[in-house]
């Protein structure tokens, strides 16, 4: 991606989309950028597959292209 | 000092539940429809699944929270062990439970589970501190494997999920009853009380019913009519059934009858 205001950004993939995220951010910034609380209960996020713990949200950086899935407790079963 | 045990409670897990009616949450109208079938039905364990969250309104995990019952994250539409895994492991991040109710779908038409798929994850999950409780197939070979490999009950199907169908094969769920010493779960094919009633009947300690409650036309009425159906066949179980019969066997004494003319009297 080009640079906006300076900042590069990079392009990953959240819950099947496309999402422009600046390059550095955190799995904690995808939650934000999907509007999660940031206490909000059941919910958790995948990265790559694994899943990362709420604990560690902040310290884990995403990639170009990494596939992260948020997923949330709902009516099944 | 502790409350005392009532004797129509059960024990999964280690844990204490007060009613053998697990309530699917899946196929309410609205979330109101839902939180007043739960107080209707006793239940206090509830499924839920996991899903992306634009697919995924919150507040269902608060009306479950409020309600005092507590949470039982399924698996469900995945297809392989590796999927049910993550899955399984996604809820026990989002839900602080390592309780799941593990189900690696086999077939997207008949959602019958797959059995090696099924074992394969159970395995893992099992060796991962999971508690499992495995969606099967009614076979007591199967349900025995699935208990040596550490699952925590075993929940066989009636019949195809949501089909109404009841329960097809009450002699093979009688067998599996016989084949494990965990809890017995009936899920998956009730369609109305009496499917409930039976279950327990046949030795089940519970039932899971979802689509049958959630899409009947009066859920509410439908949950209060399975709380009663559970009670109703787990004591009908501890009292238990009078043998079948080919022929009549009058209850009522021959011995006695008045000789009301040719043939009436004893």
């Amino acid at each position: 991606m080009e640079p906006t205001n300076g900042v590069p950004r990079i392009t990953v993939v959240v819950n099947g989309a496309p999402r422009d995220v600046s390059d550095g951010a955190t799995i904690l910034d995808v939650a934000r950028l999907c509007g999660l609380d940031d206490d909000e209960r059941g919910v958790a996020i995948a990265h790559g597959g694994a899943v990362v713990p709420r604990a560690v949200w902040a310290e884990v950086p995403v990639s170009a292209d990494d596939v992260v899935e948020v997923v949330r407790a709902t009516a099944g079963g | 000092m502790q409350p005392p045990v009532d004797e129509r409670h059960w024990e999964v897990a280690g844990e204490h539940l007060t009613s053998r009616l697990i309530l699917g949450s899946g196929g309410f109208a609205d979330l109101p429809t839902f939180s007043a079938a739960l107080a209707a039905s006793g239940a206090d364990m509830v499924t839920v699944a996991m899903r992306r969250i634009e697919q995924a309104p919150p507040g269902l995990l608060e009306a479950i929270t409020a309600a005092g019952a507590r949470v039982l994250p399924n698996t469900a539409g995945c297809y392989t062990a590796a999927a049910a895994v993550t899955t399984a492991q996604l809820a026990r991040e989002a839900l602080d439970t390592n309780w799941v109710k593990l189900e690696v779908i086999g077939h997207e038409q008949t959602l019958l589970p797959d059995p090696i798929g099924t074992l394969e994850a159970a395995r893992t999950l099992v060796a991962d501190g999971f508690q499992v409780f495995p969606y099967t197939s009614d076979d007591s070979i199967l349900a025995r494997q699935l208990e040596e490999a550490g699952c925590v009950a075993v929940m066989p199907l009636g019949s195809p999920i949501g089909s109404g169908l009841g329960i097809l094969n009450p002699h093979a769920i009688s067998l599996l009853r016989e084949a494990v010493t965990v809890p017995v779960v009936l899920d998956a094919g009730i369609g109305t009380a009496s499917d409930a009633a039976l279950a327990l009947e046949l030795g089940c300690d519970a039932i899971l019913a979802a689509t049958a409650i959630s899409r009947s036309e009066q859920p509410v009425e439908m949950a209060r009519a399975f709380r009663l159906a559970v009670e109703a066949g787990w004591l009908a179980a501890g009292a238990g059934r009078v043998p079948r019969r080919r022929y009549a066997n009058a209850s009522t004494p021959d011995a006695g009858r008045p000789d009301l003319g040719p043939g009436t009297a004893a």
